[in-house]
């Protein structure tokens, strides 16, 4: 089965992290994928990889977020 | 007798005349008059014991009344006593629920001013923490170039090696 994957990154990602990209997660998920690239300047830096319903958050908003969290509740 | 003028059957006549209406006298007018005076007499003992009566019954009434006014006066003073001893143990009890209801008051209040004083520091640091944020995000969007974009990216797929998927 193949897995809808989006990478959404603040400026246009070059073809050789693309390729990076690409090959680091079909090692992780043990299958071919295609990847649809979206360009979002709001998330500053970094990426956020999302695989069908889980998001995996490297952006800068995303480490804001977690540090916005961690001194609300703490 | 004749030699001093004094007819001797005139004064006979006269002597008889005499005891006849002394006679009349007593039996007509004196004996009433006695009757009459005796009753008055009666009439006038029976005043004076009524009078004494009276005096006695008056000294006793006002003995009584002066007892009565006493003892009211007596039960007066006891009954201000009891209502001024009352008095006070009302007002001290007032007073006490009235400082117990103070305290409690306080209490509330204070507590309450802590709560809101919570809630108004959470407030800040929720306004303040947003306001840095918006304030992060507003200088790393304005200062982050092209290259340093694409070395975030870079040293994100790099993370993402390290990430369980």
């Amino acid at each position: 089965m193949e897995n809808e994957i989006t990478v959404v990154a603040p400026i246009a990602i070059d073809d050789e992290t693309k390729d990076s990209l690409t090959a680091i997660l079909e090692k992780k998920l043990g299958s071919t994928i295609k990847i649809q690239f979206k360009v979002e300047p709001d998330i500053l830096g970094g990426i956020v990889v999302y695989i069908g319903s889980r998001v995996i958050d490297i952006s800068f908003e995303g480490m804001l977020k977690q540090i916005n969290n961690e001194i609300k509740y703490d | 007798m004749e030699a001093l003028g004094i007819d001797l059957f005139t004064l006979i006549v006269q002597i008889v005349n005499f005891v006849i209406l002394l006679f009349i006298l007593k039996k007509v007018l004196y004996k009433p008059l006695l009757k009459a005076i005796s009753e008055r007499q009666k009439m006038l003992t029976s005043i004076e014991t009524r009078e004494k009566s009276i005096g006695i019954l008056e000294a006793t009434s006002e003995q009584k009344r002066k007892e009565l006014l006493k003892s009211a006066q007596e039960e007066g003073v006891n009954l201000l006593k009891e209502a001024e001893f009352k008095a006070e143990e009302k007002r001290k009890a007032i007073i006490d629920k009235a400082n117990i209801e103070a305290k409690d008051l306080i209490k509330k209040a204070s507590a309450e001013a802590d709560k809101i004083e919570k809630i108004t520091k959470k407030e800040m640091e929720e306004k303040i923490l947003n306001l840095s944020s918006i304030m992060v995000r507003k200088i790393l969007s304005e200062t982050l170039d092209e290259n340093v974009k694409q070395a975030s990216v870079k040293k994100a797929v790099e993370k993402l090696k390290t990430i369980r998927v």
